[in-house]
């Protein structure tokens, strides 16, 4: 039966079958050279497609190894697997039974056969499809004995002749088949696939035994015409250095196999003992196994040369100079003592002293770890630093040029800064209008940082699908931790080569958070969910590890986690105070009415104009000045409302604001001590330095819109000379302030994610002195209500840097905490306002006592055994 | 790898004083450099600087070592100097015992007849090319090679240009070409960047090897765990579709499910393709002209009624007959074969019948491949 006819057969049957055309998807990247294919030739004699594969000598292009191994088992989906239909006895049923067992390459396809042969002894395609079996299983004379028998009964068939040159060809015999093959014109892979009887899965290691037959056949038939012709007059005299020849054993072989399918396949001795080994012993037959496997596949080896300067190569010149050609041969050689010992990344960071701890981390990850690997490192040790690191070392190596960085939509904008600021990576990130307008255009970038959120969106999710990606790192990973999400399908289907997943709260609710997380890293590490349940978890308790030493043991080979403990971190004791100033009448009045105007006005705006209504408001809670500023643009804006422009009237003749006096007292207090002072509002920070100037307070001035040089001035001057800076936010960004043990801030950010970054400024590694924290506020102001949440209610101040994040991570990921604070504020009445208050505090507490729990489980799931060290 | 103590310093010091700069040793482990405009311009260092290669630097040094951008600056330092010199060899008149022995022990070929027409001394001329290759997957490996050609026979005599390593190594051993001797001519430059482009690939393979292997053996490792892992999945949504009756909607959801476990171990591997996939790329970094007398050995092919006659040296310093390369290949194999036509010497591969159309053919003769069909 051929192809068109197995394909009628087929079609017959209701299956559907894709003649085979090559490889499969990027099969052909081969540039030049080899395509090793795993578990290959060098270690492996047999020719047994099931056990080995392709073939160790076949030298086609076209292809490859790998391709012809996809190829072989591509369409094993397509083989009828189980229930086989057809009545039992009937060829039909047999057939497909048998194909059905090559196709899950059964050891017991054979004897399946056998049993069907005897069952049906006169069906044409059962006998030669058991033949393919036995050839397939490693058993030609027993594929001989069969063909012979075909040959008696249904006389000459091109099917067969190529299933006994398959045979010949799996007992060595190469020239035979290669005679036979040539004879039937079917020595080409076109005319072989025509009248191959096995299915699509097999077809790619019927072409790798036929390229072995070519090669090898044409080899064993000009030696024996050598011999021939050496055997015969006019050489014997000459003086001929004679090439070896072929042993006796070779000669004796040759001269036993016989010349006709038949007679080669009768004489065989050793096909007769295995038929008598097949008669005598039986193989009983069970029953099919009712659940099928899924079919074993294997992965491609692919390997591209390229040479890189092929124009460059120079073969003579003009003067030889010995010397500078050493220098050259030895300037390369030390070129290749850049091993991961040495990393090349640490001259290359800008403002990052690394730790030691996270030198070893990104040693660990390159070597041991293989860039695949969960960063868990406790809170406020520097996760971003080192993935950061592994990036640029793989950057400088060569080994990335794709990278894609997915984190909270609120730390989009972090991590582009830190790239580019500590790690010389520009990245494009997801609030580029380009992704809105081009999406293709945006992803296709070497480098983005990229909102989960919105990378998970449907039609983005699919573009990122098809990209390949060198390094993918997903911050704040815990995200990750439910298989069903988006999220975490989004990841899955991302081709990545490095995945570096960051969370130092890996664990939250149940161990099957880190089952899934694990198993994005290396899928089957802890085998399925259900044996993990049964093994490591204990029932009824997700949070619990039943067997903790063997979950750790697993969790070594894909996880770091650094504490504290390790890297003897010891934080400075803080302390920190609200100082509530009180505003006189005026200022308490024009505050009252610019809350009335924006509650008046946010109850018919729309986003754009909520967001000017907040930063009115955050004007206003900053000072007087910066809030005068602040209406003049909103008045600007909307010049025909009186009430805008008479409270803009009103504010402008507030000379200063209640909290500048208490400011004053606190730098009048112990005047040589350094103090920090953070101000979010340029307008204020040019009234206040303004402020201290007439006070003859002496002070440097910091901000974003400095160039390089002037705020490496101010800040020397501040070390050296002055008590005072005068700091915005960017201020002090990568730059060491530990001299300075004291930090006031002049105004309250709403989100305490900016205060937190604030009090990174001072209270971090290099500390030695206890650190002070004064919150400046006007009594009721939407600040004061803030400052009381966070302050009062979870402690915030007590919190290391980095778990104000940890804790909002859930808040924060719905709706940024300062949207709920304005949301709060602008409630209509002050029950409304006090309820919408209390339901935020709660959800704090909430998320604080969470946060606890969580970091409580991990520390005992992880202890102090995962570490880099 | 560790890098040997004082090796960047020496490194370092021999450099500068090739490109006239003063250079004096200082304590611990450090160089004081005078450095004339351009070595300050190439290094980024001052007129006077000091450079510390230790753990512990001399006062006022810069720290110099292979993390950062040192070896940059050394090789913008070296420009494009020493990328070819020329060494001449002498060896004294050695010469091979019994060519014949020799011959008939290098070289086989199953489906012709040779015989050894003579053996005459010779100067020969040799390019050695050195290679720097980098190979990169999720590990990478970086390492030198070396091409070597024998001008004269266009041999690519591996062992034996392994074997002259020692040679080269020693500085003094240069001798003078003798007036009389006759070189064979310098190769074009196509010729040679052909051959390279032929020859490297497979040297490369050879010297990937352990690295590979590597690969391989992790590749099956992860591939054999992907395999249990969805392979029990499946298991699991299949045992449940079994016990379900057909056209039971849950039956049908997980044979769904089956499928979907079925796709993502596919689209996995793939990606385990993607992890390991390697790529080499192969810088050329210089070329030695090497110029040595050898003992050349004239053989006659003989393939039915046609015969060629080959030129095969004998290298006196490694005491080798250099192998005939595959003139189809260029590949490592040693040829067994000769073609019909034009009496090729090849391996089996290069001698096999086309895929496409079945038909024997010689790569050599036919490089655009089958002459029948094309393909």
């Amino acid at each position: 039966m051929g192809w068109r006819n197995l394909r009628r057969f087929r079609q017959a049957h209701g299956l559907n079958l894709r003649k085979p055309t090559g490889g499969r998807r990027g099969s052909d990247n081969i540039a030049v050279g080899v395509s090793p294919r795993v578990g290959d030739d060098r270690g492996c004699q047999s020719s047994n497609p099931i056990r080995c594969g392709g073939d160790a000598l076949s030298n086609r292009r076209r292809l490859p190894r790998d391709a012809t191994e996809q190829t072989l088992f591509a369409n094993i989906e397509q083989v009828p697997q189980s229930p086989v239909s057809g009545h039992k006895g009937t060829s039909v049923f047999w057939v497909r039974t048998v194909r059905a067992a090559l196709a899950k390459r059964s050891p017991r396809a054979l004897a399946i056969a056998e049993r069907g042969l005897k069952a049906c002894p006169e069906d044409r395609e059962l006998l030669l499809l058991a033949a393919l079996t036995a050839t397939a299983l490693g058993d030609p004379a027993r594929s001989l004995e069969l063909l012979q028998r075909y040959g008696k009964r249904h006389g000459a068939d091109p099917s067969r002749v190529l299933l006994t040159a398959l045979a010949l060809g799996e007992q060595n015999e190469y020239g035979q088949a290669l005679r036979l093959l040539s004879t039937e014109k079917m020595i080409t892979d076109e005319a072989a696939l025509e009248h191959f009887i096995g299915d699509a899965v097999m077809a790619g290691w019927m072409l790798g035994r036929l390229g072995s037959i070519r090669t090898l056949g044409a080899y064993a038939m000009m030696r024996r015409d050598t011999r021939s012709a050496k055997a015969g007059p006019g050489t014997a005299g000459s003086k001929t250095m004679a090439p070896k020849t072929a042993g006796p054993k070779a000669a004796g072989r040759r001269t036993t196999a016989p010349n006709t399918v038949g007679q080669e396949a009768a004489g065989s001795a050793a096909a007769k003992a295995s038929a008598q080994r097949v008669a005598a012993k039986p193989q009983p037959v069970r029953p099919m196994r009712a659940v099928p496997a899924l079919p074993k596949l294997e992965a491609r080896f692919e390997m591209a040369f390229e040479i890189a300067n092929p124009d460059a190569i120079e073969i003579d010149g003009v003067e030889p100079d010995a010397a500078a050609f050493r220098l050259r041969a030895e300037l390369v050689r030390l070129s290749l003592f850049e091993g991961f010992d040495e990393l090349l990344c640490l001259p290359a960071l800008q403002d990052v002293e690394p730790h030691w701890y996270q030198v070893e981390t990104a040693r660990k990850v390159l070597k041991q770890y293989r860039g695949r690997v969960l960063l868990a490192d406790e809170v406020g040790l520097g996760k971003t630093v080192e993935a950061g690191m592994v990036l640029k070392e793989y950057m400088l190596r060569g080994m990335a040029e794709r990278i894609l960085i997915l984190t909270p939509a609120s730390l989009v904008g972090q991590w582009r800064d830190e790239m580019a600021a500590k790690f010389g990576i520009e990245c494009a990130t997801s609030h580029d209008p380009l992704l809105r307008s081009d999406p293709a255009a945006f992803w296709a970038q070497p480098r983005v940082i990229a909102s989960i959120a919105a990378a998970r969106r449907k039609e983005q999710a699919e573009l990122l699908a098809g990209l390949h990606y060198d390094v993918v790192v997903v911050d704040e990973a815990h995200h990750l931790r439910d298989q069903s999400s988006a999220s975490y399908q989004l990841v899955n289907r991302l081709q990545k080569r490095f995945l570096l997943l960051l969370s130092a709260t890996p664990v939250q609710n149940s161990l099957l958070e880190l089952y899934n997380l694990l198993t994005l890293l290396q899928p089957g590490i802890f085998k399925t969910q259900k044996e993990f349940r049964s093994v490591y978890m204990v029932p009824g308790k997700p949070r619990e590890p039943a067997n903790r030493e063997r979950l750790r043991d697993l969790m070594r080979g894909v996880m770091v986690r650094n504490t504290r403990a390790l890297a003897a971190l010891r934080m400075p004791r803080r302390h920190a105070s609200t100082l509530r100033a009180a505003p006189d009448a005026e200022e308490a009045a024009c505050y009252e009415e610019l809350t009335a105007l924006v509650r008046a006005a946010a109850s018919g705006g729309d986003g754009g104009h909520r967001l000017s209504l907040q930063h009115l408001l955050a004007a206003a809670g900053s000072s007087p000045g910066a809030a005068a500023a602040a209406i003049a643009r909103y008045v600007e804006r909307h010049p025909r409302d009186k009430r805008w422009r008479d409270l803009l009237a009103r504010t402008r003749t507030i000379a200063s604001g209640a909290k500048e006096a208490a400011l004053l007292r606190l730098l009048a207090q112990n005047p040589a001590e350094k103090k920090l002072v953070f101000v979010h509002h340029r307008d204020t920070l040019a009234h206040l330095a303004e402020r201290l100037r007439h006070q003859k307070v002496p002070f440097a001035l910091f901000s974003g819109d400095m160039s390089g040089p002037q705020k490496d001035a101010a800040v020397e001057a501040f070390r050296d000379q002055v008590p005072v800076l005068l700091c915005t936010e960017s201020g002090g960004e990568g730059r060491n302030l530990q001299f300075c043990n004291t930090l006031i801030n002049f105004d309250i950010p709403w989100n305490p994610m900016a205060i937190e970054q604030r009090i990174g400024r001072i209270d971090r590694i290099g500390q030695l002195r206890e650190v002070f924290i004064f919150n400046l506020v006007t009594a009721g102001t939407i600040e004061d209500s803030v400052l009381r949440i966070l302050d009062e209610k979870i402690n915030m101040f007590e919190l290391v840097v980095g778990e104000v994040g940890a804790i909002l991570g859930e808040i924060d990921e719905q709706q940024d905490f300062s949207t709920l604070v304005l949301d709060a504020w602008l409630q209509g009445t002050e029950q409304a306002r006090a309820e919408a208050f209390a339901k935020l505090e709660t959800q704090l507490l909430a998320a604080r006592r969470e946060y606890d729990g969580v970091k409580q489980l991990d520390e005992a799931l992880f202890g102090n055994e995962l570490d880099a060290a | 790898m560790p890098l040997d103590d004082n090796r960047m310093q020496d490194f370092a010091a021999d450099l500068l004083r090739h490109e006239d700069a003063l250079v004096e040793s200082i304590e611990p482990d450090g160089l004081e450099v005078l450095a004339p405009p351009d070595v300050q311009r190439a290094l980024g260092v001052g007129e006077l600087s000091r450079l510390g290669f230790g753990t512990t630097l001399p006062a006022g040094a810069q720290r110099v070592g292979l993390e950062g951008d040192w070896l940059e600056r050394f090789g913008r330092l070296l420009g494009s100097e020493g990328r070819w010199t020329r060494r001449v060899l002498d060896t004294e008149g050695k010469a091979p015992g019994d060519p014949e022995r020799m011959l008939e022990h290098e070289l086989v070929l199953d489906n012709a007849t040779f015989r050894l027409l003579g053996a005459a001394p010779v100067w020969t001329r040799y390019l050695l090319m050195d290679f720097r290759a980098s190979a990169v997957s999720d590990d990478k490996r970086d390492f030198i090679t070396r091409l070597g050609i024998n001008l004269a026979t266009g041999a690519l005599p591996d062992a034996v240009i392994a074997a002259l390593g020692s040679f080269l190594d020693d500085p003094e051993a240069d001798a003078a070409i003798p007036a009389e001797a006759e070189l064979p001519p310098m190769w074009d430059r196509g010729r040679v960047t052909d051959l390279v482009g032929k020859a490297l690939p497979r040297r490369l393979d050879v010297a990937l090897d352990p690295f590979v292997r590597g690969l391989r053996r992790r590749l099956v490792r992860d591939q054999d765990r992907l395999y249990r892992y969805h392979n029990d999945l499946h298991n699991e949504a299949m045992g449940r579709a079994v016990g379900l009756p057909e056209g039971d909607p849950k039956r049908v959801r997980e044979e769904q499910r089956a499928e979907a476990i079925g796709r993502e171990y596919r689209a996995k591997l793939d990606d385990l393709s993607r992890q390991y996939a390697t790529r080499v790329t192969v810088e050329w970094v210089q070329t030695l002209e090497l110029v040595m007398p050898a003992y050349r050995l004239s053989v006659q092919v003989r393939r039915r009624k046609a015969d060629r006659t080959i030129a095969l040296d004998w290298n006196p310093l490694a005491r080798r007959l250099e192998p005939p390369v595959c003139e189809a290949t260029a590949g490592i194999e040693r040829p067994r074969l000769v073609c019909d036509d034009a009496l090729h010497l090849v391996v089996p591969a290069g001698l096999a019948p086309c895929a496409g159309c079945g038909r024997t053919y010689c790569r050599a003769c036919h490089r655009g491949g089958c002459p029948k069909c094309g393909s």
